[in-house]
């Protein structure tokens, strides 16, 4: 397993050295000749411009590879959520029970991050959607934000 | 007598009074008159068939939510109080009630959708998104982006 990772990630790291190495050349004046002493010279400055490249060659690998991991890791948790018993059910049920667990003046009296629709906006993707979806749960601000008048009172808003 | 047979092949014969509980299979009996051609219930299983017709057999002489009722739903406070029979027969582990759930959804018995919904609805009434995805085995799958914007919206909520 780690032979076969090392020779692709060789391949890809060549292959993006190549491209940084002629992006460096296309932008660079072109060559004058030169004479003796002057190519000791220019040799170590090639070895310099050499390892630049390979800096260079090795960001973009490490970016690029932890932008595709990330996007597939993102894909991965979408199709696993997507196969929970809970996510088969349709939106339009998904919606009642949403429905349900925001009524009854006791949702205003839990914390804010318990408090429907708030917390179901934020378990994943699909209940967000869901939730978002459901206009009939934003609608009853009452549920989600108590009147300071019933709060004085002592009560909820009458369910 | 109606004859189901499931999506397992199974066959289920039932009283009329109880089969007619499902919406759906009430009005397939009036489109076919009498017959004793089995119903094929291509989206349910036995063992679900089974928890719902043990619903049904026991509600068969209640009546029938009518259409006044079902559009009067929308307009009155819903609350989330289920009988105690009903709380005893939908103590089930969590893949038989989502299934139960969907099953009342396609044989169209709103009671017992109502019944299901309520059960999962009390399972999440209070609880932190953190907690909920816990019950359920959520995981989350929000970006980094995404997780700001909901933090954001939150501390608006807060500052009301």
């Amino acid at each position: 397993m780690d032979n076969i990772i090392s020779a692709i990630v060789s391949e890809l790291f060549q292959t993006i050295s190549e491209q940084v190495r002629r992006n460096r050349q296309t932008a660079n004046n072109p060559q004058i000749p030169i004479g003796g002493a002057q190519r000791l010279q220019a040799g170590l400055l090639d070895l310099l411009l050499e390892s630049e490249v390979l800096m260079d060659a090795r960001d973009i690998t490490i970016a690029a590879t932890n932008a595709c991991v990330k996007q597939l890791i993102a894909a991965a948790k979408i199709r696993y959520n997507n196969l929970l018993p809970i996510n088969r059910l349709p939106n339009e049920v998904l919606a009642m029970i949403f429905m349900f667990s925001a009524c009854c003046h006791t949702n205003s009296s839990y914390p804010l991050e318990a408090r429907a629709p708030l917390n179901l906006s934020g378990v994943s993707k699909a209940w967000r959607e869901a939730a978002l979806d459901t206009l009939r749960l934003w609608i009853d601000i009452d549920q989600i934000f108590p009147s300071p008048l019933y709060s004085l009172a002592g009560r909820g808003p009458p369910s | 007598m109606v004859n189901l047979v499931t999506s397992d092949n199974e066959s289920f014969t039932v009283e009329k009074a109880v089969a007619s509980r499902s919406v759906l299979i009430k009005n397939m009996l009036e489109d076919v008159g009498e017959s004793d051609q089995p119903i094929p219930l291509p989206n349910v299983t036995a063992s679900v068939l089974k928890k719902v017709l043990e619903y049904c057999d026991h509600h068969k002489n209640e009546p029938m939510p009518t259409s006044e009722d079902l559009a009067a739903e929308d307009t009155r406070k819903r609350t989330t109080d289920i009988g105690e029979w009903d709380q005893k027969f939908i103590q089930v582990d969590q893949e038989m009630l989502f299934e139960i759930i969907l099953a009342a959804n396609y044989l169209d018995i709103k009671p017992l959708l109502d019944v299901g919904c309520k059960t999962v609805a009390n399972m999440i009434k209070g609880k932190t998104p953190e907690e909920i995805r816990k019950l359920f085995n959520i995981v989350n799958d929000f970006t980094p982006e995404e997780e700001a914007q909901i933090k954001k919206e939150n501390e608006w909520a807060e500052d009301r």
